[in-house]
């Protein structure tokens, strides 16, 4: 039984659970072993990098939340139509879709490669690739209430995994974060720039913002779920450095998993074999929150069904995800998405800031001068 | 005179197709008294309307025979046909040629209120509701002495017309819940339900889920506790349960005697129920998932016992699961179809004779009896009956999950299982829901008992706050919002 | 008519999920390998040992023993499961021992490839073999039934309240990849119808190249810092004690300290000369001292104090001289020199050129906190 009163008016919800959103968005499968492409860069002082990209990245949000508020109540698909006309508008909203459902199969690949690597080695890769999209089409047809509510529980997952890690620190030889910034500033950077895959999606705002109720709270729930997850970064890097020795860290793929292999209780043992499956419940609801942003993007876009585009979009990416065969291929997805979203992440955002308020003057100066 | 009774006998007759179920009685001067001697006070008929109708020497006027009848319920009555419903419930039916009234001294048989038998708690009051409408009605007004309780009357089933009633705090309901239980009640018009529990189901959000998205409850405390919650319980005659709703999945774990208990205890206990829950749902898949697959999870002193113990069964551990599970419900149910003396004696003797002799047959581990008993035990701790039978119900697809795809498995029905719990609505109020998208106070408050917070704003105080900053939208029609 | 087509596709999809089968290891299928140890045969060939754990119920000996020749840490594996009735797992082990001639010739190959395969565990515990480590696994001990186990909780016994520093894989391995550092290894000994811990197997790079005694490894792991240390023997020249002493002879007083809570820093002093100064802040207890000694003096306990941080000391630089001489940096001063020189671009190869001719020096500060209940 269903009620069909006043359908006409927008879900929309508290700045509040950006908190929760954004963060869980962030957070997915990138956590598992985002450590050594960085230390190949910055060494030790890998942390540092975590730090610096953490601080870019605040300031990234504060500008995509300044383009956000000149715009109003639109979206980036709007956005894009506003600013660079119907045609051009829309190429590039494609563009992006794209590079989101690339994204989508990126995240479920390196998934299944986890899962494959530490748990089970013959499980097969459509099946746990259907698993994920089961969840991912039965959330998404509950709308983005489901996605909040699960990424709220997720947070606390997050948190409670977050304990666990207190156990490699009792192998911690802290002397290994020493010297502080013994590496240039050029190596830095470019260890900044390898978190890209693993710091990317809190662009999602570019669509979330205008179901915000209360816009201005917005700044400071962005900000604050930002923040948590640059924490969570730098706790787990600062951990890692300590943890593995210089010439171990380049060795380790999943540098999470393997810190979390010495963890012993009385009633359980290797807590790795029960993590990355209670992972799922943080990746899931990343893919929904992409998938929500693609249905909208081909609803406003070319008036598609949502329904149907969703069953379309996980047979897409069904498809695309057991076209990968190994870990090379994987890796270099991994690389391409990380590059790429150094771009949509953090350079485009720029450039749709200068462009805003570049046309605001212009408006401005027209209308004075009529 | 005789006209009338042979009028009226004919009358009677050809609506029940015979001439034995009412008795029709001519007093005095052209007036009849009608009824079904089953379902009246003969005491009363003799006293009150026999002896005043016999002083009568002329044909009466409606208005009259009001006067002389001294019953507190008289109505007038133009036709037979009207009169007979209420006949049915025990009214008398006084005819004269011109008119008729009908006279409530009704005498239907009725069980005492009794203590509640089902969900017992050790403090608290020791009020249930029983059969009659009116009887619960009268607790709930007594419990809650306020102008505010507002009740309305509906009537469902073309057949047996049974009375609903619709009640709440109309300072506190929010409006929107009230309107979809009235919209629902009303489209049931053609239903016959027999009691509460049928109701429920056909007025829930979504009868495909398993998991009940009301409360019944026996409890005149818990109802009333509802109500003042700013929830609607709904009666149905003849029915000893109530309907509360809308409720939350957390609800269905709480009891009021958390309250009475004191915010420590209380708190105690409700945490213990939260990991009953989690010891129900998801030992015994574990159990199948870490001896199917994932052997390098046991810890090393388990490691030597579970492997003997494993060593003599002859079946993988996912089956010989099922069997023990399977065989446990049994014992339940076997033990609640039998009187309760034979039952508990069964209970026992099947429990330790089954148990005993599986183990030393080889049928199944020792440890996987003890596993299963744990997780029974787990279900049983959950308050609410219908629940409990859902949290069992769901183990089953868990334990083939697990034994399918060993964590994998657990997790992904864990998801699945999450998920559809959100998307699940009670009354067009969301079902399941960790944290309010709407506001961010304390979202503890009903999970864990504060010491501040142990009144009575819990669960209703959040409904309202949410349906009112919502006036909700296209979510609960399951369409993909926008 | 759309409910059905929603059931045929929810049909569908269920059954597709639930055909697909993934492949099963039941635990009593299994068998469980809790111990592996490697032999150095000639010619590069490995005999692996592994001892399994006996599912009956019945038998006596909880433990079954398979050996296989292999050139290859894996086919071996396969070779062993041709011997067994069980399917041979690896995600139970927990200990794996390596022979001396082995350890001799470098064990890093085979830990990694350990630790390649996820379902080895990182908190293994690895330990040299004083002689073969067949010879000792397989021996039909009359006191242990299950040798893999007894092992296991032998040495977590003594890494916990004892003088054996931590020797899981991911202590090994980070020593071995760290830079300025060297791992150490217990040493199993079989001694007629027993085994015991003998001391501890220093290694440069992955090479044993010594051993130290149990009570050198006490020091050890007091520098190391990081575990606590159990009971230590010191000898005291009883002339150095006289004032206190109630009885006058010649030879040593043997004093029985407990470490209640220890300090260590290492200083780097000077970069060019390459000095370290090692500073221990010990608080102890006196457990026992073999003669009448009188602590009511308060001079006394100082005095004491002073001659037990001294004899520390002493023996610790005759430590670090061996390991020196060894050039085995099990303490880890690489990594305090990696930590505090700037830019210094240290690697394994240059530390292991710079180690032996470090001058290194140790001071004691041992505070008595207690003499037990009796003055």
């Amino acid at each position: 039984m269903s009620d069909t009163d006043n359908t006409t008016q927008k879900y929309q919800f508290n700045a509040f659970m950006l908190l929760f959103l954004l963060s869980n968005v962030q957070i997915g499968v990138g956590i598992f072993g985002f450590q050594r492409y960085i230390y190949n860069e910055s060494k030790h002082d890998a942390w540092l990098s975590v730090i610096l990209i953490g601080i870019v990245t605040h300031l990234i949000m504060w500008i995509m939340i300044a383009t956000l508020k000149k715009h109003e109540s639109f979206d980036l698909f709007d956005i894009h139509r506003s600013l660079f006309g119907k045609w051009i508008g829309s190429v590039i909203s494609i563009c992006l879709m794209i590079y989101f459902i690339i994204n989508m199969t990126a995240i479920i690949r390196t998934y299944i490669e986890a899962v494959q690597s530490w748990i089970f080695p013959d499980f097969p890769t459509w099946l746990l690739s259907l698993i994920l999209l089961v969840l991912m089409v039965y959330g998404s047809l509950g709308g983005i209430r489901v996605i909040l509510q699960l990424s709220f529980i997720c947070f606390f997952l997050i948190l409670g995994t977050l304990i666990l890690f207190y156990y490699p620190l009792q192998y911690a030889e802290w002397r290994r974060i020493l010297p502080i910034y013994n590496t240039t500033m050029q190596h830095l950077l470019s260890g900044a720039k390898k978190m890209g895959f693993t710091i990317a999606g809190f662009e999602i705002i570019y669509f979330v913002y205008h179901h915000v109720k209360d816009k201005n709270k917005v700044m400071r729930y962005a900000q604050g779920s930002i923040l948590f997850t640059n924490l969570l970064y730098l706790i787990i890097m600062i951990i890692s450095i300590v943890y593995f020795s210089e010439n171990q860290m380049p060795k380790t793929i999943w540098g999470s998993i393997n810190l979390l292999k010495i963890i012993k209780y009385p009633f359980l043992e290797r807590i790795e074999f029960i993590a990355i499956p209670f992972w799922m419940f943080v990746v899931v609801p990343g893919l929904m929150m992409l998938a929500w942003v693609l249905l909208r993007g081909t609803s406003k876009l070319f008036g598609w069904n949502q329904k149907l585009t969703l069953y379309g979009l996980a047979g897409v990416v069904f498809i695309a995800s057991i076209f990968f065969q190994n870990r090379r291929q994987i890796d270099q997805l991994n690389d391409f998405i990380g590059e790429f979203s150094i771009i949509v992440s953090y350079l485009y955002p720029c450039l749709l800031f200068v462009l805003t308020y570049a046309a605001a003057w212009w408006r401005n100066r027209k209308g004075s001068k009529a | 005179m005789s006209d009338l009774v042979e009028t009226l006998r004919t009358q009677f007759s050809s609506i029940f197709h015979d001439n034995t179920t009412v008795i029709i009685r001519a007093v005095a001067h052209d007036t009849a008294v009608c009824y079904l001697p089953e379902l009246i006070n003969i005491e009363q008929l003799n006293k009150f309307v026999l002896t005043p109708l016999q002083q009568v020497h002329w044909v009466p006027t409606s208005e009259q025979l009001k006067r002389y009848v001294m019953v507190g319920e008289v109505r007038t009555m133009e036709s037979i046909a009207d009169a007979i419903p209420l006949m049915m419930k025990g009214w008398v039916y006084v005819a004269t040629p011109h008119t008729g009234v009908v006279v409530n001294i009704a005498n239907i048989p009725n069980r005492q209120i009794g203590s509640p038998q089902n969900e017992t708690t050790i403090l608290g009051p020791m009020l249930a509701f029983n059969e009659s409408l009116e009887t619960n009605t009268a607790l709930l007004r007594s419990s809650i002495p306020n102008t505010a309780l507002h009740k309305e009357a509906f009537k469902i089933g073309n057949k047996r017309n049974t009375s609903v009633h619709l009640m709440y705090m109309t300072d506190q309901v929010e409006e929107s819940c009230a309107n979809i239980v009235r919209q629902r009640i009303q489209q049931l018009y053609s239903n016959d339900i027999t009691g509460s529990s049928e109701l429920m189901h056909l007025i829930q959000d979504n009868d495909s889920s398993i998991f009940p998205q009301m409360i019944l409850t026996e409890r005149v405390d818990l109802a009333s506790h509802s109500l003042l919650e700013g929830k609607i319980v709904i009666l149905v005659d003849g029915s000893p349960l109530v309907i509360i709703g809308p409720s939350e999945f957390t609800d269905f774990f709480l009891t009021t005697e958390d309250r009475y208990m004191g915010w420590g205890i209380g708190t105690f206990l409700r945490i213990l129920r939260m990991l009953a829950l989690l010891i129900s749902v998801y030992l015994t898949p574990a159990y199948v998932a870490a001896l199917t697959f994932h052997y390098e999870i046991i810890p090393s002193s388990l490691l030597v016992s579970l492997i003997e113990s494993r060593s003599r069964v002859p079946f993988p551990p996912l089956f010989e699961t099922l069997i023990l599970e399977l065989t446990m419900e049994l014992l339940r149910e076997a033990g609640a179809r039998l009187p309760t003396k034979v039952g508990q004696t069964m209970g026992i003797v099947g429990g330790i004779v089954i148990g005993q002799a599986a183990v030393q047959a080889g049928f199944t581990s020792n440890i996987l009896i003890m596993l299963v008993a744990l997780a029974a035990l787990g279900s049983f701790a959950t308050p609410n009956y219908l629940m409990s039978s859902t949290l069992r119900l769901i183990r089953y697809p868990m334990v083939i999950f697990a034994g399918l795809w060993g964590s994998i498995g657990i997790v992904f029905f864990s998801v699945l299982a999450t998920i559809h719990l959100i998307r699940q609505t009670s009354l067009g109020q969301p079902y399941f829901y960790p944290i309010h998208p709407s506001h961010k106070s304390s979202t503890l408050d009903q999970d864990v008992l504060m010491p501040e917070l142990k009144g009575l704003t819990s669960t209703g105080h959040r409904i309202r706050k949410y349906a009112k900053s919502f006036r909700l939208s296209s979510l609960w029609t399951g369409k993909i919002d926008n | 008519m759309k409910s059905i087509w929603k059931m045929t596709g929810l049909i569908l999809v269920s059954s597709c999920l639930l055909m697909s089968c993934v492949k099963t290891s039941v635990l009593e299928k299994l068998g469980l390998t809790v111990a592996v140890g490697y032999d150095l045969l000639q010619k590069d060939k490995l005999n692996v040992t592994s001892v399994l754990i006996n599912p009956s119920v019945e038998s006596k000996k909880k433990s079954e023993i398979i050996t296989s020749e292999a050139n290859s840490n894996k086919g071996a594996r396969i070779n062993i499961n041709n011997m067994s009735s069980h399917t041979l797992v690896s995600g139970q082990v927990r200990v794996v021992l390596f022979d001396d001639q082995l350890g001799k010739q470098g064990i890093s190959v085979i830990i990694d490839n350990l630790s390649r395969d996820p379902f080895f565990g990182d908190m293994i515990f690895l330990a040299i073999s004083d002689g073969s480590s067949n010879e000792l696994l397989s021996h039909d001990y009359s006191q242990i039934p299950d040798i893999g186990m007894y092992l296991y909780e032998m040495l977590q016994q003594h890494i916990e309240d004892d003088w054996v520093p931590s020797c899981t894989v991911q202590d090994y391995r980070s020593a071995l990849y760290s830079i300025g550092g060297d791992p150490i290894l217990p040493i199993l000994h079989k001694k007629d119808d027993s085994v015991e811990i003998s001391g501890l197997a220093l290694f440069s790079d992955d090479k044993v190249v010594g051993t130290i005694a149990p009570g050198e490894a006490y020091l050890l792991k007091l520098l190391q810092g990081k575990q606590k240390t159990d009971l230590k023997e010191i000898s005291i020249d009883r002339n150095e004690l006289h004032p206190f002493l109630l009885k006058k002879r010649e030879g040593t007083v043997r004093v029985v300290i407990s470490n209640i809570g220890s300090k260590t820093r290492f200083r780097l002093t000077s970069v060019q000369k390459l000095e370290f100064h090692v500073n221990v802040h010990m608080n102890v207890e006196l457990q026992e001292i073999t003669d009448h000694y009188d602590f009511r003096n308060p001079k006394a306990k100082t005095l004491l104090e002073q001659k037990i941080g001294k004899a520390l000391s002493k023996e610790t630089d005759r430590l670090i001289q061996k390991l020196q001489r060894m050039n085995s940096d099990a303490i880890g001063f690489g990594k305090v020199y990696r930590s505090t020189v700037r830019g210094s671009n240290l690697s394994r190869d240059k530390w292991h050129g710079m180690f032996p001719s470090a001058k290194i020096h140790s001071h004691f500060k041992v505070n008595i906190i207690r003499t037990g209940t009796t003055e």
